[in-house]
């Protein structure tokens, strides 16, 4: 059963469309990688898809439990982000906030998930750390450390190794695969590169004006 | 020293100076917990732009002759307080010029109607009391610091509640929304808990200094301190510290309680930047 | 605006004339104004005026500028001690009467209008025909 269906999707605001007759689906387990030009609107249809953004027609159905509480989302790092004083730890934890309701206060077996969570992504040393003194590659991991606090099945990643030098590029990614691999989470990525996409991703979407959906083939 | 000591305890016995301690504190304390958040979403002026709002609203209900003001004042502050901080990201106009346009606004209608229709004999007086707050700390009716009181503990506990939440919308907005988190309750609760600390925190600085209560201790606390939490409660320490000591020499020395109270904030950040500063190179 | 504080605004100061005046008659004073800074003195000036009936009785000292005002039906002379904030931007003040023993008269035996002065008297209610009034009553002044 997909995990999320994409009919006829429609992508803008008011009469401003910028993609259009976009059909594609993505299964459990499936690593789909987005990509086109800039201002192409691989963001716009991942906030759209995210519920941020309305479509401007279209349909989006999502299958086999897949609620707004149940994504992971790995955005573009604002400044403000960038410099903002809280520890790794802290950050790492907001991301059970969507499952707590009102509940005010995290508890064990919340508490227990980020520490496995912090072990996966390799940052248990700067756990304590504030979040503005780390390097790129570093605040990249604890977002995505913070990204599966809030999902066991799918994470959104917009442009996980932009402004990444190569190394923490390679690492982000062999997390990444290792996620898919072992942990079977859908993974939908957008990304400039495309050597990576073919290397990595099970699936395709290039987004244009007449947008191609395909399975990469090994 | 005994001087010091014997003028204090003086002071002490009158029941004002009393309820001004405990509701200066209690407001300090409640500007501050706001101050990491709209410092944080780079809101820093929101406090003026309301405090002016809630001028303006003063002097509607000084012109329809309100006597108790505080209600009147409390529900048009906060509408505008909604109108700034809830459009957030999609606003039709961008969120310091939306400020601004009201802050300014309501600033000129205020005195504008207060000048046509006050039957005040000291207008400037009065005018210049509300901007500044000279003595309006020490000069609140039973009403307003049982008022002032029972807002402040709702607004703590209140904080204390939804602080993961407001870590979590403040950090990331767009995560918090996409995984759930239901952001524009929120962002509206927040905008409500805003309105209502500035209103109460006009009687203790005034509206033109009401924005350094509310930045000086979260900016003192960011220099120095890595974690949220850290930076929350030092921001609290600092800012209650800073409205005690502001508060005692004011009274000793009868300087404007404001002004004084905002000196001492300053001299924090000071302090705190210039350890920040040492600390680096060792 | 608070009907007390209209009546404060009938300003009028008992001008002491007497060499006497120095010798004033011991009161016990419950409230000593004189020991506070201008911006409390204005501020606990306030405070009486917001809520008289707590105060009444008491009987304060208190120091500030004498003025006096005539009510024009009646030709009656109301003196009052003036107070101003720090920023000497507001004004309010007390009324007072002076002891009736005293027997003095307006202006002779009383100071300049503007003068300084200290005024100690027992906060007491009057009416005036329909209005309530506060007043410093059984007061001596000295400079």
């Amino acid at each position: 059963m997909a995990q999320i269906s994409c009919l006829d999707l429609s992508l803008g605001y008011g009469s401003n469309v910028i993609v259009s007759g976009l059909n594609f689906s993505v299964n459990a387990g499936d690593y789909l990688c987005i990509i086109g030009e800039n201002g192409s609107g691989k963001t716009t249809l991942m906030k759209t898809i995210l519920g941020l953004q309305a479509p401007a027609s279209g349909k989006i159905i999502f299958g086999g439990g897949i609620t707004s509480k149940e994504i992971g989302y790995l955005p573009q790092q604002t400044e403000v982000q960038k410099d903002f004083p809280a520890s790794v730890w802290e950050v790492v934890l907001s991301g059970f906030q969507g499952r707590c309701g009102l509940r005010p206060f995290y508890n064990k077996s919340e508490k227990n998930f980020a520490r496995q969570a912090v072990q996966k992504m390799g940052i248990e040393e700067i756990t304590a750390h504030c979040y503005r003194e780390l390097s790129g590659g570093q605040q990249q991991r604890v977002l995505l450390a913070r990204a599966l606090c809030s999902t066991r099945k799918i994470i959104f990643l917009d442009e996980p190794v932009s402004g990444l030098d190569p190394q923490a590029s390679s690492e982000m990614y062999k997390l990444i695969e290792e996620l898919n691999r072992n942990d079977g989470i859908t993974i939908i990525m957008i990304s400039h590169d495309i050597e990576a996409a073919l290397k990595y991703s099970s699936h395709i979407l290039k987004i244009s004006t007449s947008p191609e959906y395909s399975e990469v083939k090994r | 020293m005994t001087e010091l000591l014997e003028k204090i305890i003086l002071y002490w016995q009158f029941p004002f100076v009393r309820n001004a301690i405990v509701v200066g504190v209690l407001i300090s304390l409640c500007s501050s917990l706001l101050g990491v958040t709209l410092v944080l979403n780079r809101f820093s002026f929101i406090g003026d732009g309301l405090s002016h709002v809630a001028f303006g609203a003063m002097a509607i209900a000084a012109v329809l002759n309100i006597t108790n003001d505080m209600p009147v004042v409390l529900v048009i502050t906060v509408f505008c307080a909604v109108l700034l901080l809830r459009t957030g990201n999609n606003a039709v106009i961008k969120g310091d010029a939306a400020v601004a346009m009201l802050s300014v606004g309501s600033l000129a209608v205020g005195y504008l109607l207060m000048n046509i229709f006050s039957t005040s004999s000291n207008l400037s007086g009065d005018v210049c009391a509300t901007l500044f707050g000279s003595t309006s700390i020490l000069t609140l009716t039973e009403n307003e610091v049982s008022f002032s009181v029972i807002l402040s503990l709702v607004v703590v506990l209140t904080f204390v509640f939804f602080y993961n939440k407001i870590f979590a919308i403040t950090f990331d907005e767009d995560f918090a929304r996409a995984t759930g988190i239901k952001a524009d309750v929120y962002n509206l609760l927040t905008a409500v808990i805003v309105a209502v600390v500035i209103v109460l925190a006009m009687n203790l600085v005034g509206s033109l200094l009401i924005s350094a209560l509310i930045i000086f201790p979260a900016l003192s606390a960011m220099r120095i301190f890595k974690s949220f939490k850290s930076v929350t409660i030092c921001s609290v320490i600092i800012s209650v510290f800073c409205a005690l000591l502001g508060m005692i020499i004011s009274i000793l020395a009868g300087t404007p309680v404001g002004s004084t109270i905002v000196a001492a904030d300053m001299l924090t950040f000071g302090a705190f930047f210039i350890f920040e500063k040492f600390s680096r190179r060792f | 605006m608070k009907k007390t504080r209209r009546i404060i605004l009938l300003f009028a100061l008992v001008i002491f004339a007497c060499p006497s005046f120095s010798a004033f008659a011991a009161q016990k004073v419950d409230l000593d104004l004189t020991k506070l800074n201008s911006m409390m003195t204005y501020s606990s000036v306030m405070n009486i005026l917001m809520d008289p009936d707590k105060y009444l009785g008491k009987t304060i000292k208190i120091q500030g500028l004498f003025d006096s005002a005539q009510d024009p039906d009646t030709g009656t002379d109301y003196f009052a001690v003036a107070i101003m904030d720090a920023a000497a931007c507001c004004a309010m003040g007390l009324d007072f009467s002076p002891k009736k023993e005293y027997n003095y008269k307006f202006p002779e035996d009383f100071p300049e209008i503007g003068a300084k002065i200290t005024v100690v008297g027992r906060l007491e209610k009057y009416s005036e025909g329909d209005d309530i009034y506060y007043q410093l009553a059984e007061a001596d002044m000295f400079k």
